[in-house]
């Protein structure tokens, strides 16, 4: 346990030391969903209070967005480290080197999530939105699952640097037919019936419009409880399917870097 | 070229990168089933904007993309002194890399979109557009090109700045909507947007026929401004670099 520590203060020290880093990365899971709420708001007529089914744009965005930043989890150093034959040390260290990496993730997602709780508790003494504490509750429950969900994606997208050069397109493919589904592109309300139906049986519903919507009082006790459920069932699944890709990578992993 | 060889890892690019941008355009049409036009724009003007940003990140790819990735790790590992002792321009070195092959198929995925949106908009005098739409084009591949050169100075200063990769990206995606639609909005915001706008929604209005001067001639002049200073913030942070291994 004592090791896993230091990670995390590693991690944390390794934050300090590159601050600016945080910042590029930040900015970069917030400004998509930025440019997103302003077309958005041009489509519906620049009405930023304007609501959808009982919530504002303005809200509905602040919350995809804090909630996008904190779930992000970045595939590339894992990647590069399977591509350049880095990974061969740490396979031989007396550590995991999944939980190595969630530890040196953790100080940017407690940084974020601060913030984004700052930020809310901003903007509600300004519009009055709020959220109440039990909606909070169900809310960090349904974020801590999203980020094992996406924290565990991230390793698959990782994963398939075995078999490819660069894994930047499985990215894009995830960020953008995620993004339809998950509510990040389109508020899941303007999907028509058949999209709508299709995006239960996806987990991109779950790992950011769920939450939201939880956040917002907009969901029946029955339907969170399937939420939830339907969250860790994606959860172990992408568990399982990444230790399937990794055994299976690792099988054939010379660690010559190319 | 190697990928290529591998016809499987070929196929499954194809497939990537083609169902991408397919989601796109389904998200477009959606957006277009509950309004008719987006502050004047129509449904198959954006879809020709959302195509010239893909063809951007599809030349991108092709040319000095790859300067955002590992950049910053050479100079983390100090490998980045080998390239100071090569007798080549630096700069060219480190943006020109290699040809990301990978996204090969994102260029005439692009085009095709193209096509069919200019087919739809029945634009008149083609070829000056398409000219015109090639130089602005080149002139917002330059604008990108400067961005990035000036996010990779800062690596001289601060050693690891891997996660620009994702910034940078965030912005390329960002040129695939029609920014110069958004209206409306505090000032602060339309000036952020201003050369985000520039990227593909100027070449975009050039194609379909409207040129616009200011714009045309703001597009150009930030181009090769940003390429002059992006140019002589690197050298001048290079100056400051010792390496950073050692």
């Amino acid at each position: 346990m004592k090791k896993y520590w230091q990670f995390f203060k590693m991690g944390f020290q390794q934050f300090l030391e590159y601050r600016l880093n945080f910042v590029w990365s930040t900015a970069g899971a917030i400004i998509s969903t930025l440019i997103l709420y302003l077309f958005w708001t041009a489509i519906l007529g620049s009405n930023p209070s304007r609501t959808i089914s009982g919530f504002s744009l303005g809200n509905y965005y602040l919350l995809i967005s804090i909630i996008g930043a904190l779930t992000f989890s970045n595939f590339r150093p894992i990647a590069d480290d399977i591509w350049e034959g880095d990974l061969a040390i740490d396979l031989l260290r007396p550590y995991n080197y999944i939980l190595k990496h969630f530890l040196f993730e953790l100080p940017y997602k407690i940084t974020r999530l601060v913030l984004g709780i700052v930020l809310i508790l901003l903007i509600g003494r300004f519009t009055g939105f709020k959220i109440s504490v039990s909606n909070a509750i169900l809310l960090s429950i349904s974020v801590a699952l999203a980020v094992g969900v996406k924290f565990y994606l991230a390793f698959l997208i990782a994963g398939l640097a075995f078999w490819f050069k660069r894994v930047h397109g499985f990215n894009a493919l995830i960020f953008n037919f995620g993004g339809l589904f998950s509510g990040e592109l389109i508020p899941l309300i303007f999907l028509p019936p058949t999209l709508d139906a299709f995006s239960h049986y996806l987990p991109f519903r779950y790992l950011a419009y769920f939450p939201v919507q939880l956040a917002l009082g907009q969901v029946a006790i029955r339907q969170s409880i399937l939420g939830f459920a339907i969250l860790v069932l994606w959860l172990a699944l992408v568990v399982v399917l990444n230790k399937l890709v990794w055994a299976k990578g690792l099988s054939q992993f010379d660690a010559s870097g190319r | 070229m190697s990928e290529m060889t591998h016809k499987g890892n070929f196929l499954t690019w194809i497939a990537v990168h083609s169902i991408s941008l397919l989601t796109l355009i389904i998200f477009f049409k959606l957006v277009y089933t509950n309004v008719a036009q987006i502050n004047g724009w129509s449904q198959y003007q954006s879809l020709l904007v959302l195509g010239t940003g893909t063809l951007i990140t599809g030349l991108g790819s092709l040319t000095f993309f790859p300067f955002m990735y590992g950049f910053s790790r050479e100079i983390q590992k100090g490998e980045f002194d080998f390239k100071l002792a090569k007798p080549l321009n630096i700069l060219f070195q480190s943006a020109f890399r290699w040809v990301d092959i990978e996204d090969l198929i994102v260029t005439p995925n692009a085009i095709l979109l193209i096509i069919y949106s200019v087919l739809q908009l029945h634009p008149q005098n083609l070829l000056p557009n398409t000219i015109g739409y090639i130089v602005l084009l080149t002139s917002s591949m330059l604008f990108l090109f400067s961005i990035l050169t000036l996010i990779q100075s800062l690596a001289f200063r601060f050693i690891q700045i891997n996660s620009v990769t994702d910034f940078y990206w965030s912005i390329v995606n960002i040129t695939k909507y029609p920014a110069k639609a958004i209206k409306n909005v505090s000032q602060i915001a339309l000036y952020a947007l201003v050369p985000l706008a520039i990227i593909s929604s100027v070449p975009s209005e050039v194609l379909m026929g409207k040129w616009e001067p200011v714009w045309i001639i703001g597009s150009l002049t930030l181009a090769i401004t940003s390429f002059i200073i992006s140019r002589q913030v690197f050298m001048f942070s290079l100056r400051h670099y010792s390496s950073a291994s050692s």
